[in-house]
């Protein structure tokens, strides 16, 4: 065990190592100079070659680049060319808008995708099987932005359920920070009216974010359930005389579990993703909406920041659902 | 006796307190007034950045020595006192005597003198940031007491009175504490403290910029105010859209010129479709081929401008031939040549430059070179490309070959400003004034800012001279003649193409009292201590 997680801990440096170098490579080929670009029309060539000279952008790209490496050893994301503020801090307070965002999503997506894709299973053939692969279709199918826009037009403009932008209820104060989660901060200082707030601007933006990932894993879920459900033990369980629910639950999710876990994990790479989209439609100030207006300005600290955080949330995500391995099918380990 | 004295006394303080009672009872506060946009300041260190975003949010803090308004009768501005009582300006123009306004105080409570003043302009010039063009042309700052400050110019510069209308006053003593050899860059780039109506609460980044009333504000509080001022960030014009529609926000900035249309016979909301100093311009490099100023002009008459202003901004937009907008003395309709869109014409130039079709492949030719130029438009701003598509087929019909590339803003800021070598003969540009004189437009066609503001690496030694005259001469109608002959001068020269003269379009709930649009002065775009919800 201790082997596989050296491995696998190494592997995270080689993918991050990697990452930033290819990062900096497409980052430094786009044409353009931010600090002129940000300094604006009229600025005087001196003031920009200072800026440029106090930010290091005037040396070499090979040692920019080493000391790109050498800071992040120490930790250090460096500054932001528009904000000159770390990048690290600033991501920080991005970070737990953003992290509320995907785990409420994934959530969603998780006990409504495998709760649907047993049902349908389960269902094979019957009506209610049809229903819920032609939704799964249609969620995996239905692009991003459409979604948002429907779920904002029915339940914000037609039924004014759902608010639309931002996280809290603008007359509503927020709670001090704990964890950056609203729905925990809100929850330990004992304030449930911006708890309530919370949830109401979560939904919407996690649903849309989730209905892609619904759609997927309904379908990997299915599958696998369907093959399960046609193995010698199904059948000997229930000859056994189990109560249906017991074969399925019991005998069934858990011999399906590996493939829907590791779709699981993939999908939470798409989420990761598609919270750049998201964020800009429902202005949830999160690491999406940081990111786009980062690279807009071309703010090469800010983009390679978020780069690095986004490939370490993804590995470390996989890296769980290969630990979980063993522990859903014992015979992994050996 | 003494008792009536006392009695009558007593009677005069109740009266007293009574009146400074009365003055803060008097205000009715009319709750939040709630602004969404899309666009976050540069910096609320008003040294750092005053564009037009940063702007929004300095103004609700921050107050200058003059204010400017506009008078739409004249289409004149107007220059009236704020910080500063009164002024007297030498007769060479020189010196500028400031008045200060007395009792006034910074929001952590330092009095308000002559030293803030003298301290601000110091440390904006000292920065040399982008917003020193304000005090570069100052010479020495005296302060002979307290209330008075005395201002020194290198040379005489005519629109100072409008730079000193942009420039805000920052608190001296904050700047003091807080300097760490950066001027106290890194406080004011988290922090605001000014003279102003309202209070910096606070700013989340890509979420909310919040004030909130300054009791002590003090031109004082009376009548319909908004007791907090919310700048809500709305990246997506249609969530805009929807907002401003259900009324939960007040004002909608980005809104679509699609959009604008159909909630223009919407219920409860105003749609303003107001001129602005700013134009969207192709400059042209003049090098290689566009040197020739005929094939300029062909270029200018190649483009459709009715089309582009149609189908691009839905109709928000005007017809402009000339550098200088309209509003900004200096423009003219006299003398003027009018490029609208015609093709005939544009080949009848090209054949007269030289340029024919004489291989047959569709493309005209001189010495065996055919004519083909690049676009840059900015990638973040999608009509630009419209635009360039639109004209490439217009230019293919006159034979001339366009390549519309599309960029980021910085790399078509780069190849603008600095490289004449740059692959681009021509990119997307919206030409944005900062005050409303045509000295600021002007600027950009002297050969002094080659490799700077002139785009288009243009001038002469006649235009030059005019330039450099007609900026210290004191205003009346004969600087204006000068702007009104350096426009016919550059219109005829063909040096950019002026598209349109932008339209914006700002949305707004109509129960929101006070706001009148302004097209002269961006950062008076919200004239907060003015606005107020009717009930």
């Amino acid at each position: 065990m201790f082997y596989f997680f050296m491995r696998r801990f190494i592997g995270l440096l080689i993918v991050l190592w990697a990452m930033t170098a290819v990062m900096f490579i497409i980052v430094r080929s786009i044409p353009g100079d931010p600090v002129a670009g940000m300094s604006g029309f009229g600025t005087p060539r001196y003031v920009i070659e200072n800026t440029r000279e106090q930010l290091g952008l005037n040396l070499p790209l090979y040692e920019q680049y080493f000391n790109y490496l050498d800071d992040l050893l120490h930790g250090n994301l460096g500054l932001s060319i528009e904000t000159r503020n770390p990048v690290a801090q600033e991501m920080g307070a991005k970070f737990a808008a953003s992290a509320e965002l995907v785990l409420v999503s994934m959530f969603f997506s998780v006990t409504i995708g495998v709760f649907l894709g047993v049902v349908s299973a389960a269902r094979w053939g019957r009506p209610s099987d049809s229903v819920i692969r032609f939704i799964s279709l249609l969620g995996a199918a239905a692009p991003l932005f459409w979604i948002a826009l429907i779920f904002q037009l029915v339940l914000f403009r037609q039924l004014h359920w759902l608010p639309v932008d931002g996280r809290l209820d603008f007359a509503i104060t927020p709670p001090p920070r704990a964890t950056g989660l609203l729905l925990i901060d809100s929850l330990l200082a004992g304030n449930l009216p911006a708890f309530g707030s919370a949830i109401r601007h979560l939904l919407l933006p996690a649903l849309a974010l989730a209905l892609n990932s619904v759609g997927l894993l309904v379908r990997q879920t299915r599958a696998s359930m369907l093959q399960v459900l046609n193995d010698d033990y199904i059948r000997t369980a229930r000859s056994k005389g189990l109560a249906e629910r017991i074969v399925i639950g019991r005998h069934g999710i858990r011999n399906a579990a590996i493939p829907i876990v590791t779709e699981v994990g993939t999908q939470f790479g798409a989420i990761l993703g598609a919270t750049f989209l998201v964020e800009i439609v429902f202005s949830w100030p999160g690491l999406g909406l940081y990111a786009v207006r980062a690279i807009l300005n071309l703010d090469y600290p800010v983009i390679m920041g978020v780069a690095l955080l986004f490939t370490f949330i993804y590995v470390v995500a996989n890296f769980l659902v290969d630990l979980s391995y063993p522990f859903l099918d014992p015979r992994i380990s050996r | 006796m003494k008792r009536s004295i006392l009695v009558s006394l007593l009677i005069c303080l109740v009266f007293l307190v009574q009146s400074v009672a009365f003055a803060q009872d008097d205000v009715e506060w009319t709750g939040a007034l709630v602004i969404a946009k899309t666009d976050e300041p540069n910096s609320i260190d008003p040294h750092v950045h005053d564009g037009w975003y940063s702007a929004r949010a300095q103004s609700a803090v921050y107050e200058t020595l003059v204010d400017m308004t506009w008078d739409p009768d004249t289409q004149q501005v107007v220059f009236q006192p704020l910080l500063a009582q009164s002024w007297e300006i030498s007769d060479d123009g020189l010196v500028y005597t400031f008045h200060l306004q007395e009792g006034v105080t910074f929001h952590d409570g330092t009095p308000f003198t002559s030293e803030s003043v003298k301290v601000t302009f110091e440390r904006n010039l000292a920065l040399g940031m982008r917003a020193s063009w304000q005090v570069r042309p100052i010479s020495t700052i005296e302060t002979p007491d307290d209330l008075t400050v005395v201002i020194t110019l290198n040379a005489p510069y005519t629109p100072f009175l409008m730079a000193m209308s942009r420039a805000y006053v920052m608190n001296q003593s904050l700047i003091a504490e807080h300097d760490e050899g950066d001027h106290a860059q890194a406080y004011f780039n988290q922090n605001m403290n000014g003279t102003g109506p309202y209070k910096f609460v606070r700013w989340d980044r890509e979420s909310v910029i919040e004030f909130e009333a300054n009791l002590d504000y003090w031109r004082g509080w009376s009548g319909k105010h908004f007791e907090r001022i919310i700048l809500r960030h709305v990246p997506d014009p249609a969530t805009q859209r929807l907002l401003i529609e259900q009324g939960e926000v007040d004002f909608a900035m980005q809104i679509t010129p699609d959009d604008a249309k159909s909630l223009q016979s919407a219920d409860g909301v105003t749609v303003v479709a107001g001129s602005a100093i700013a134009t969207f311009d192709f400059p042209i490099k003049i090098r290689g081929a566009l040197e020739d100023v005929l094939v300029r002009q062909a270029l200018s008459y190649s483009f459709p401008y009715d089309d582009a202003i149609q189908g691009i901004r839905g109709g928000f937009g005007q017809r402009v031939y000339q550098p200088f907008p309209q509003g900004v003395p200096g423009h003219t309709s006299e003398g003027l040549i009018e490029y609208d869109y015609d093709p005939a014409k544009a080949t009848e130039l090209l054949t007269e430059a030289g340029w024919t079709d004489s291989d047959g492949d569709g493309i005209v030719d001189k010495d065996g070179e055919p004519l083909e130029l690049e676009l840059w438009t900015i990638a973040a701003l999608p009509y630009e490309r419209e635009a360039g598509l639109m004209w490439q087929s217009a230019l293919s019909e006159i034979g001339v070959k366009l390549d519309v590339v599309e960029q980021s803003a910085i790399a078509t800021y780069a190849a603008a400003t600095y490289d004449f070598d740059a692959p681009a003969d021509m990119y997307g540009w919206v030409v944005s004034m900062f005050i409303p004189d045509a000295s600021d437009v002007a600027r950009m066609y002297s050969t002094t800012n080659w490799s700077g503001l002139n785009t288009s690496f243009y001038g002469s030694e006649e235009t030059d001279a005019l330039i450099a005259q007609a900026v210290q001469m004191p205003d009346g109608p004969e600087r204006t003649a000068i702007y009104e002959q350096l426009a016919r001068i550059i219109n005829n020269d063909a040096v950019h193409i002026w598209i349109w003269q932008e339209q914006r379009i700002i949305v707004h709930r109509n129960n929101v009292g006070g706001y009148a649009y302004n097209p002269s002065d961006y950062i008076r775009e919200f004239r907060y201590y003015d606005m107020y919800r009717e009930s």
